[in-house]
Formats: structure tokens, sequence, C-alpha cells
């Protein structure tokens, strides 16, 4: 059957035999500086590592801090990995936005949110999931600090739970984040976890899609257009590297120096010169 | 910076956006006409002015083409995923060392800043291609040069290098009107002829920029041009015409500016060519409609997308099939 | 091996070579075009001659400038250098750029009063900070010459065009903006100064960071009448010089005597010396507060005062801070500028 994006769905409340495997597109709608960089990393690569074609999305203010960011996920067996105007999945995390979103959805489309919100009353042609992650995040984190970066994690288990993403992937893409820290990642780990455990044990899974495990992205990379770029110029011979910080390119310059995962090569090859800002 | 250090003799580059393409517009000229290589990425944005800085777009197409006041054209190439973006980075420095030309990468928020999967990248097997620049040996054996002479027809005079130890070896880059010899002159004809010549140079880049790639459909009347990574919308779009609505498409995607024979060729084998992009005042249809023959024009129709967000294949769809009348 | 420079009309047979064999005429430029009795044709002879009697490679010189009559002075000295006319006011970025492609070259950057103190400030400003080895040239006269004479941002309070116009606005002291930003030798001469400019001139061709010269460069066409501060006549009337400028370079083997109660020498970094012979005051030119107050003095003052304002021999540089390689970047073989293949494939693993 062709791809299509208009999909028949279940009306809300029903038992769904209905099966769309590997081909929705997953919105989380967080605060930018929340941690939900981490986290939406995390699903999207447990996602890839299950061998379905993934792009991520984000959609994030022009601030530093505090202001709405949405991150969209589309998943497609087909490879179609442009954006899809429909969500199929809401992940409100933001309550300031959570009205807005929940209303601009399709009927039958899914929403996850945090308990307080109470968004189920909005509608009742979407499908929704309550989730209590300050408990939940309570549990897991002692240090009350910590709380706010790692409660997007929970929402990772919960979809886990819910879409049938493998949690072994989920373990692999968390250590693989926080490579460098292995208690961030044991602690983020436990919050994923303790959102998979309440979801299996309280969420009755009611929506039509599911991811699969099959094999189209064996031996791929994932990066971002500027990470590559850099690399691209290192091995293009470039000697010299001027930049001046400028949004969506910072990026670029930066990466050139350091490479996109941050590291410095070294090896024999004899460090490069010259990453001085311009001064226009 | 990046001109001096191309000036002297250094693979240089850097990455902006928007308006700091409109910041680099008087020394876009002088590059052009002083003829210095450089490499500069365009991470486009929407703009005009601040516009909407974390939102992505494909506006920066027809003032890059033409960066700069007075009569100057820009090479381009326009990466569509990360891999052409690792890709095109050697193309980008080949090119400008090849023509004495900044090359601009026309790359875009969406591609720049999210996350996409591609197969690894190939370890680049071109040689780095320095272009004509005399040596001290070159100059043994010459003689002496004339940097904007055009000795062997393509447009693209011999450099040399500051540090060349050479007593013929130096030569004044000015901005201002020269000869052949790069001395100042104010005559018409030295104007006139080096101004031919920097055209002719740009000529010669149709050879040689990266060839657009063509996708075919079963017997289409419809052709589709698009770039960048309007791709990933168009890809999408073609199957649903087909699955939907029993159209089919060929589909060419631009990779560079100036265009190549394929994309005059393509234009003028089909009925409509609808020319897919995520600008207002359908830009890139702007360059075909100045590049093409006159006759064929009207064959070219816009779909443009304005909303900052990465364009998606329904409303190519929509808006295809309801310029064909479906 | 010492060095003379060669009288015009001498009788003397054959031309005097420098320590690497050249003549004066090696160093010489094209005609200039400038108007006659122009301050800048001087500062140019002075050019040839600093570069002649310190032995320069004219091969490795590099002269950028940006727009305007200072800036055409580059095609009238050392055509056996390269020359870049750059854009009004931004020629230190390609200057910039030029020495990390290459940390060999000698740049001498010309400039003038219009081109760096309205459009080119903001450039000149990181240049001065940065310490990039430069010997940055300001003809100064106070107005654009090569417009027609409009005011420019040095032109002195109460200063009067010869259609009467009087400048209202306070200058630009890029000389005190220099200092305060971090430039490691400033100073100011006068194109008419034959003897001090060209010991300024060849204590910048020896030194390792920026020189930020400002020569007062009399613009006879638009700016040397009555009610002018940029004349020569008004120049000669006000001047009030700090030192004695001499200049010693490394490679002659002279011990010059000096008296230490009434001379200062400053070693440069390649061992040349300046000596700087005091004329009515005790000034110790490695003193920037004494220096930035000196000369806030000299303009509540009326003074036009010249000299050797700060000196700085031994500041880090931006090349050497950057830890640039030797070798011009131009001539670094495939094997350094391109990682091999395990790099990217290292790369490539660690994004899977």
């Amino acid at each position: 059957m062709a791809t299509s994006d208009v999909v028949p769905r279940e009306s809300a409340g029903g038992m769904s035999k209905q099966r769309i495997v590997n081909d929705m597109s997953i919105q989380v709608a967080t605060v930018n500086g929340s941690g939900s960089q981490s986290s939406n990393t995390v699903l999207l690569r447990s996602i890839f590592q299950m061998g379905v074609p993934v792009s991520g999305k984000n959609m994030f203010p022009s601030n530093i801090a505090g202001l709405p960011t949405w991150y969209t996920i589309r998943a497609n067996k087909n490879g179609y990995i442009g954006r899809k105007k429909e969500i199929d999945f809401l992940v409100a995390m933001n309550p300031e936005t959570a009205t807005e979103d929940t209303m601009s959805l399709a009927p039958g489309a899914s929403v996850l949110y945090d308990e307080p919100l109470a968004l189920h009353k909005l509608r009742n042609d979407l499908i929704f999931y309550s989730v209590p992650y300050d408990k939940i995040v309570a549990q897991v984190c002692p240090e009350a600090k910590l709380r706010k970066l790692v409660k997007n994690m929970v929402y990772v288990g919960v979809v886990a739970s819910l879409l049938t993403i493998d949690m072994g992937e989920v373990e692999k893409a968390i250590r693989k984040q926080f490579a460098k820290k292995v208690k961030a990642a044991n602690l983020n780990l436990a919050a994923a976890q303790a959102g998979f455990e309440y979801a299996k044990a309280n969420l009755e899974k009611r929506g039509v899609f599911y991811i699969e495990r099959m094999d189209k992205t064996a031996g791929k990379i994932i990066i971002d257009g500027n990470s590559a770029a850099a690399l691209g110029c290192m091995f293009a011979g470039c000697t010299v590297v001027t930049w001046y910080p400028i949004t969506p390119s910072s990026s670029l310059g930066r990466n050139t120096a350091s490479g996109p995962t941050g590291k410095r090569r070294s090896r024999s090859f004899k460090p490069k010169t010259n990453w001085p800002q311009s001064a226009w | 910076m990046v001109i001096g250090a191309g000036w002297a003799g250094a693979r240089s580059m850097t990455a902006t956006a928007g308006p700091g393409i409109s910041l680099m517009a008087e020394f876009a000229g002088l590059a052009y006409y002083v003829e210095v290589p450089g490499v500069i990425w365009d991470i486009q944005r929407v703009g005009p002015s601040t516009g909407l800085p974390t939102r992505t777009s494909q506006g920066d197409i027809v003032s890059t083409a033409f960066l700069s006041h007075g009569d100057t054209k820009n090479i381009m190439l326009i990466p569509c995923s990360v891999e052409e973006c690792f890709t095109m980075a050697t193309e980008a420095f080949n090119l400008a060392e090849q023509f004495q030309t900044l090359v601009f990468v026309m790359s875009d928020l969406d591609l720049g800043m999210n996350n996409w999967m591609s197969d690894p990248f190939p370890y680049p097997t071109t040689p780095i291609k320095r272009g004509k620049v005399l040596s001290k040996e070159d100059l043994d054996r010459l003689g002496g040069f004339a940097r904007y002479k055009d000795v062997d027809g393509d447009g693209i005079g011999y450099r040399t290098l500051p540090g060349t130890e050479h007593p013929a070896a130096a030569y004044f880059a000015r901005g201002s009107g020269h000869n052949e010899k790069a001395q100042y002159s104010e005559r018409a004809d030295d104007f006139e002829n080096n101004m031919e010549r920097l055209n002719r140079k740009f000529e010669t880049a149709r050879s040689f920029v990266p060839r657009p790639e063509i996708t075919k459909g079963n017997n289409a009347k419809i052709g589709i041009i698009g770039y960048g990574t309007s791709h990933w919308g168009i890809t999408e779009s073609r199957d649903q015409l087909r699955a939907e609505y029993a159209i089919e498409t060929d589909y060419l995607r631009l990779r560079a500016y100036p265009f190549t024979r394929e994309v005059h060729d393509f234009v003028e084998q089909h009925e409509h060519v609808y020319v897919v992009e995520q600008n207002r005042d359908a830009q890139m249809l702007s360059l075909l409609k100045l590049d093409v023959k006159p006759e064929l024009t009207p064959r070219l129709r816009s779909i443009a997308h304005i909303t900052g967000l990465p364009l998606d294949a329904r409303s190519i769809t929509d808006e295809l099939t309801s310029m064909e009348g479906k | 091996m010492g060095t003379t420079t060669v009288e015009p009309g001498s009788a003397t047979p054959g031309p005097k070579t420098n320590r690497i064999g050249l003549t004066v005429i090696d160093y010489k430029g094209g005609k200039t075009t400038l108007c006659a009795g122009c301050g800048h044709n001087a500062i140019s002879e002075r050019i040839i001659e600093a570069m002649f009697e310190m032995g320069v490679e004219p091969e490795f010189v590099i002269k950028p400038s940006g727009i305007g009559c200072s800036s055409k002075t580059p095609a009238y000295f050392l055509t056996r250098s390269h020359s870049f006319n750059a854009v009004h006011g931004r020629m230190p970025s390609v200057a910039t750029g030029a020495l990390l492609a290459n940390r060999k070259l000698i740049c001498i950057g010309v400039s003038g009063d219009g081109d760096t103190a309205s459009i080119g400030i903001g450039q000149f400003v990181h240049l001065m900070r940065r310490n990039l080895p430069i010997i940055y040239l300001i003809e100064d006269h106070g107005v654009y010459g090569l417009t027609k004479g409009q005011f420019s941002a040095t032109a002195d309070l109460g200063s009067k065009l010869k259609t009467g116009v009087v400048n209202d606005l306070p200058p630009i002291d890029t000389c005190a903006l220099a200092i305060q930003l971090g430039a490691t030798l400033v100073g100011r001469s006068f194109s008419g100064d034959k003897r001090q400019l060209s010991a300024m001139l060849k204590a910048a061709i020896a030194h390792k960071g920026t020189v930020m010269l400002d020569v007062v460069s009399p613009c006879v066409t638009f700016n040397d009448h009555e009610g002018s501060t940029k004349s020569y006549k008004y120049v000669k009337e006000h001047e009030e010089t700090l030192q004695d400028v001499s200049f010693v370079p490394h490679f002659e083997d002279i011990n010059v005597e000096y008296d230490p109660g009434s001379t200062i020498q400053v070693t440069m970094h390649d061992g040349s010396r300046l000596h700087l012979r005091k004329l009515e005051e005790d000034y110790d030119p490695t003193n920037k507060v004494r220096a930035l107050t000196r000369l806030t003095e000299a303009h509540e003052k009326g003074e036009v005062l010249t000299g050797l304002f700060y000196v700085n021999p031994e500041a880090p540089n931006f090349i050497d801070m950057l830890n640039v390689v030797d070798q011009p970047l131009a001539t670094l073989p495939d094997s350094m500028t391109r990682p091999p293949k395990e790099v990217l494939e290292a790369c490539m693993e660690e994004l899977r």
C-alpha cells in the first residue's frame, strides 16, 4: 500500500485492531533549556537503532532559556524523512503551549501529557495518556535540583512502552548521550525505566502506531549539516577559518576547530591554525 | 579575512547567514573583481533583516547570485543532505581556486541544525587542486606574466602569491579599473575587456559546477525543479502524485549555479515545470527565467513556501494538483 | 656590513647596495599621480629608503591599503611587492587574513584619516587589540582628499575648510586609541620630518607587533590654508617633539655611545636599538598611563605632539598567540592539510 499521510484512525476510546507500523510523526513540546535536547536525541536514536529511518527537527525560539520549543521526529519505513504536516503523537511537556498544541491536532491523534494539565477535557476525538511526571521523577531522583533536567527522560520511557520501542535501545542511546558522565547516564536511565514501568502498569494502549525493528539504518550515521560541513572543510584541506557567531551558522565555525564530537583530533596530523573571530 | 588569506594562497572560509551575507556584499564584489578565491557557507534562515533567526528558508538565492553592486555573478553550490554538506566542501574549494572567485555554499537552518541520517561520508579522492598559480620556477621560465590576461581562453588568468621569490612576481590587486597587467586603467576598452573576460569565466564554470540530479518518472509531461532541503518534500510528493492522482513527474534537483546544459534541456522537455522553493518571491524561478530561452519562460510555474517550517510533501502535492486543475 | 643611503645626484660610480645586494632602485615604485607637494609623496620616499636600509626582501613585503589618496600610494613604492587595494576602512581584515596565511610576510598597511577614523574605526579597534605584526600607517591630513576635501574624524575642533565651513566635532586621536587598545609601538610623525620619520619607520620594520604610526601629511589642495590645523605652517608652528629618535638595526655592529641621563635605549625583539634622546621633558615611552595623559595634555594645549609615544617590544603578537605554523599555508603538502582516511572512519564510527 502506498504510504499516505492521511490515516484512517480508530475513534478514541475503542480498542484498536489496526496497526500502523514505522510510519508516524512524534512531536515533543517542551521549554528550551530544560534538558529536553538529551531526551529528544535519545528517543530519535532509539528508533534509529531499531533500523527505522528517522529525522529529528527542532523548532526553537530566538532565546536562551524559558521559551517554548518543539522537537518533531518522523519515522518512516519508506525513508520519507521530510516534515509531515500532521502530528500523530504529541508529548505535551510545556504547560504554556499545551492547549494550543492539543487543539491543533487532527482527530485520532494521541496526546501524552503531564497529569496536572488535564488536557483530556479539551477534546473527545483524541487519545489521551496522562502521566504524573513529578511523582515519578521524585522517586528516582532524590536531588531536587536535578529533577528538572531528568523529568524529560521519563517521557522517553513512557513513549517506548506505548509505541513498543525496545528499552535496550533506549539504554544504549542514553549511554551514548551521556558517554562521559556515568552518574548522569544512570540517573537518566532510571528515569526512563521508571516511565516505562509506569506506562506498562497504568496506561492502556489505544492508538494505532507502533515502532518495530527493521533493517534500513545499518551502518548509517546521524549528524547535523553544520558538523558535516565542518568535517568536509577539514578534509578539503582548508587551513584558515574565520567566523562571527550568527544563528544558524555558529556551530559550523566552532566545529572546524573541535570536530562534531567535540574532540580535537591530534594523531600524526599536525594541528591546524587560525580560528580567529572575524571583526567586521 | 577570508579574502586576505585566499589572496595569500590559503584555502579559507567562513560561515554565516542572511544578514552576514548582506554585510559581505561590498567585499564579495571586490573578490569577484580582483579574483580572489574563498568559500562562504550561507546557512539560510528567514529574512529580510533579522527576520526569524531560528527558522529555515531558501531566501538568499537571488541576492547571493548577484551579491554586490555592479555586474557581479557568483558561483553557488546547493547541498540537499548532510552528505552533500561534506562532499560539496571539497568541490567548493576546488572551484574557488580554479575560478579564482568566491563560492557560496547555500545550506539552510533545517539542514544545518537538525539531525539527519546518512550513509557514512566517502573519503575525498579528488586531489586538492590549487588552480593557476605561478611559482618562482614558472616565472624564471616565462620571464614575467600579466595577471588578468586570458591566456587559455577560459577567462581565467594566472596569479602569483605574495612571498614568491622573483622580482616579477608582484602585482597590484585592486578593485578599481585595471588592464591585463593589473595596472591602474580608466580606459573604456580595458574595462570592457575585463568585464567580458569575467563573464567568460562564469560561462566556463557551467561545465565544472556540480551537475543536477535527474530522476525520471514514467512518460512524464510535468517536470519539477527543486533544490536543497526541498528535496525531501519533493520525493515524497512525487509518490503521492503518482499514487493518489496518477500524475507522473520528472524531477531535476539543482546542485549549483550557474545552470548547466541539463537544466535548459529539462525545461525544454516538459510542458509545465514546477519550481519548488522555500522563499516568497520564487527566487530560483527568477534566476531560471533570466537564463533559459525567452520562449520557454511561460512553462515555469512557482510553488513557493515561506512559513519558516521545513517544506512538507502534502503542501507540494496540493499546490501542484491545484495548478494542474485536478 | 653597513648600509648607506644613496644621495640623489651624487657622483659616486655605481649605486650602493644593502646587505642583501639590492640598490635603492629595487625598492622604488611607479610615478606618483598625487598632487605636487602632497605630504604622502614624502612618506613614500621614506618608506623606500627605510626598506632599503633595513635590507628587507621586497618579495616578502605586502602592501594592503584602504581607499583614498593614502591608499593609492603603494603603487609609488616597492613595485616588487604585492599590493592589495581593499575596501574603504576595511584593510585590517584583509591584512590579518594574509598574515595568517603566510606569517613570513612583512606587512605595511597604508591607510588615511578618512579611511581609518570613520568607517574604518571598527576594524581599527580590533586590529590594535590583537597586536597583529603589521605596520599600520595613517597618512593624516584631517580631510577626505580623494572626494575633494570634506572634514574627516581627525580634524580638530574649530578648524576651517577653504569654503569657510568650521568643524564642530572633536577629533579622534588614533594614537591614544591605539595605545589604549593594545598596539605595541605607537608614534606620530610629520611627512616633512625626514629624520624622525625614517627612524620610526625602521623601528617599525624591526618591531614584532602592531605599529601604529600617525603621520601628519598635509593636503596641499584642500587643507593647507590659514584655518587648517594640519597644514605645513600650522604643524611647524605648533609641533612639540618628545624626543630625538634614532635607530640602530641589529645587523649594524656599531656600539652607539649614549648618555643614559638624557637618552633612553629600547632594545627591540630582534636586537635592534631605539635611541630616544629627550628634548624638553622626561618621557618614558614604556609607560602607557603617561603616554595617554601626555596625549590628552597635548590636545588641551593645542600642540601637535610628535615622537615615539609608546613601545612594548616583547608583547606576544597575534600570530604567535594562535600558534600559526611557520610555513606559508599555501606550501603545506596535502598530507598536512587533509587528514588521512582513518581519521574520517573514526569520526564516522563515533556518529553511528
